[in-house]
């Protein structure tokens, strides 16, 4: 009775951990994104060569994020992250227009990984403070993302330097995560 | 819609058809439990706030509008949400509602050392209530007391479990939100781009944000939306507020005095008619930045796009050519920050800069924008034949004659505008939020290690303080085809084109 009880409370109130892997080109804004997060203020980030892990806490989710690095040649090395993941976060620069296209060539050779089917994607417009960049309509555009069939999906603007719109995301992936029995 | 805020996501994934996977949040469907969960919570955050109202000597519990300032500043380590904040910002075109968001941020403000993240997120409130909120709010935000308050902020120095130093936070914010206060032309420039941003996406900003109030909390949302009923429950309980500082107990009742009474009074002092977030209550100066000297750096040349289709063994071939370039003697150490230890060795090159550089100022250039800077890796990242021969006519020696053709040499000693440039606090650099570019940076290459080194590129890449006037970069075509001589631009030709 006493066991019930407490696991009725854990399921309640407990903490819910969730595995998040964070993808993206390079200079996306990955890496600040989560430290953001993890901490507050972020001055500068150097390139990630390798990966950086941290635990997120949303309310009562606690997110264990990867972030892994965005340069061409790492980028072969994230379906190695896929594994297991709830959800993916792809943070997109919206500025850099020329390379639009580019995301949405790796973005849609990740969602169409096996292992990836039934994680919930995020996707992060960042850098929306910058002159001339792409509203998040335009990057959903170029992702393909309307074409997507029975995935769920959530495009949200960002400012990550500012930590704009970074909580409203973990809202939604915090959401859609809890509100589907995983597996 | 302002991005951080309610909206901005354009659309949620919402099934087309069949499937269903899509649930709204805290929709229908979820379980009897959560929602139990969810009131719990509620019920335990208003048993708390009133616990804290009781110790301060109030026998009343807080307000609907003091509590949403609590709540966007409590001690939780996330938030405040973009929701709370726009909530707030909606809010403080009510000048009752106003005079008592700021009570409750100066009160989170004067918090000792051991609350900082209640400091720290009462900083982040006032900067969005700067930036966002009613021109009333911005009044209040000036005054003399919440200053003072701030300028002792900027020496905030706590160190948090683990040995994290919690305080930087603080203090980097609070320099922010001073930099603000003391600089109108700046504070109007963040304030109509915000604007801008919120009338862009207000179409689909709406939309989402009726999903959003209708799912999560909606007696919140209804508080919020409707002014009437939040002002009504206001009065009493701001009047007999010994919690707060005084000045906002006086101010708040010479307010309430001037209109007569009740949810009418409210109305007749909303500066704005509607109730909306549209950002009514300020002028939109639709001046927009000024268009930035870099703009004509992004628009120089073609192909910066990344690699398509680049077979391993091109590639293979381009990385031995950059390895060459970089075996050359100016291209040895970093551009900008000179250092010569192995650590410095470049690595990195911006390939419309045309310089080689290290990691670490690779990563600043990363946070320039790429409209100034493209950072790739010599190593790990491909490379197409047209940005090698770039990076082949100019290199460190050729860009930096140009960027740094005014710059005084470094064993000159500083002149007496040099040295005050070089105070750490003056520099944009401090935080790459703050729309740099906008101060003076150091007049001399700094230390690889000083935190000088941010706003030194900043200035030399996007004011391009130290750029002789009436030249141009990237050279003109005559120049890179004189240059595309040397063996290795010949090279990389020549496998293009086979």
């Amino acid at each position: 009775m006493g066991q019930a009880i407490t696991k009725l409370f854990d399921s309640l109130f407990g903490n819910k951990e969730m595995r998040v892997v964070m993808l993206g080109l390079d200079a996306a804004g990955k890496t600040t994104i989560l430290y953001k997060l993890h901490i507050g203020e972020v001055l500068t980030t150097v390139p990630t060569i390798g990966f950086n892990v941290e635990k997120v806490q949303y309310k009562n989710v606690l997110f264990t994020v990867w972030d892994v690095g965005g340069q061409e040649k790492l980028r072969p090395l994230w379906r190695h992250y896929f594994n297991n993941t709830d959800g993916l976060i792809f943070v997109v620069d919206s500025q850099d227009k020329d390379r639009l296209g580019r995301a949405g060539q790796e973005f849609r050779s990740i969602i169409n990984d096996p292992l990836m089917k039934n994680s919930a994607i995020l996707v992060f417009a960042n850098k929306q403070d910058m002159r001339g960049c792409a509203s998040p309509a335009e990057v959903c555009e170029a992702l393909g993302m309307t074409e997507l069939r029975g995935r769920r999906w959530h495009v949200q603007s960002a400012i990550a330097i500012r930590g704009e719109g970074l909580y409203e995301g973990l809202d939604w992936l915090a959401n859609t995560l809890k509100s589907r029995p995983l597996g | 819609m302002y991005p951080g805020a309610i909206n901005s996501s354009s659309s949620s994934g919402m099934m087309a058809a069949g499937g269903g996977y899509y649930i709204p949040p805290g929709g229908n469907k979820a379980g009897l439990g959560e929602r139990v969960a969810e009131v719990t919570r509620e019920g335990y955050t208003w048993l708390r706030d009133y616990c804290t109202a009781i110790k301060y000597g109030r026998l009343h519990p807080f307000t609907t509008v003091e509590r949403k300032a609590r709540e966007a500043t409590r001690k939780d380590p996330w938030g405040p949400t973009g929701l709370q904040l726009a909530e707030l910002a909606d809010l403080s075109h009510n000048p009752e509602h106003c005079y008592v968001i700021f009570a409750v941020l100066e009160f989170r403000l004067s918090r000792g050392p051991e609350k900082w993240r209640n400091v720290y997120k009462a900083l982040l409130a006032l900067e969005f209530l700067l930036v966002r909120g009613s021109t009333a709010a911005v009044q209040l935000a000036g005054s003399r007391e919440l200053q003072t308050l701030l300028r002792q902020l900027v020496n905030f120095e706590t160190i948090g479990h683990r040995g994290i130093d919690c305080g930087s936070n603080v203090r980097i914010r609070a320099a922010a939100v001073l930099e603000l206060l003391q600089d109108p032309q700046l504070l109007q420039q963040r304030r109509s781009a915000a604007a801008d941003r919120l009338r862009a996406l207000s179409p689909t900003g709406l939309q989402q944000q009726q999903q959003y109030s209708s799912s999560s909390s909606s007696s919140y949302a209804a508080a919020g939306r409707d002014p009437f009923v939040a002002a009504a429950a206001a009065p009493a309980a701001v009047s007999t507020n010994d919690m707060y500082n005084n000045r906002y107990n006086s101010q708040y009742n010479s307010s309430y005095a001037g209109g007569s009474a009740g949810s009418g009074s409210a109305a007749l002092l909303r500066p704005g008619g509607s109730s909306s977030a549209a950002g009514s209550g300020f002028a939109a100066v639709d001046q927009g930045l000024a268009a930035g000297p870099g703009r004509g750096l992004a628009a120089g040349g073609g192909g910066f796009g990344e690699a398509k289709g680049v077979t391993f063994e091109e590639n293979k071939l381009r990385v031995g050519e950059l390895r060459q370039l970089l075996a050359r003697p100016e291209n040895r150490r970093c551009a900008d920050c000179q250092d010569a230890s192995p650590a410095g060795r470049p690595s990195w090159a911006s390939v419309n800069l045309g310089v080689f550089i290290c990691m670490r100022c690779a990563g600043t250039h990363r946070g320039l924008g790429a409209h100034i800077s493209k950072v790739r890796s010599c190593t790990l990242d491909t490379w197409l034949p047209e940005q090698v021969v770039f990076m082949a006519s100019t290199g460190n020696a050729a860009a930096n004659a140009h960027f740094e053709a005014l710059l005084p040499p470094a064993d000159q000693n500083p002149t007496s505008s040099s040295s005050s440039g070089l105070n750490p606090g003056a520099g944009a650099g401090l935080n790459p939020g703050a729309g740099g570019g906008l101060n003076p940076g150091p007049h001399r290459r700094p230390a690889r290690d000083s935190p000088d080194m941010a706003a030194f590129i900043r200035q030399k890449y996007i004011d391009q303080g130290w750029v002789k006037p009436g030249t141009t970069w990237p050279p003109s075509i005559q120049q890179q085809q004189q240059q595309s001589a040397a063996p290795v631009a010949a090279t990389a030709i020549s496998s293009a084109i086979h």
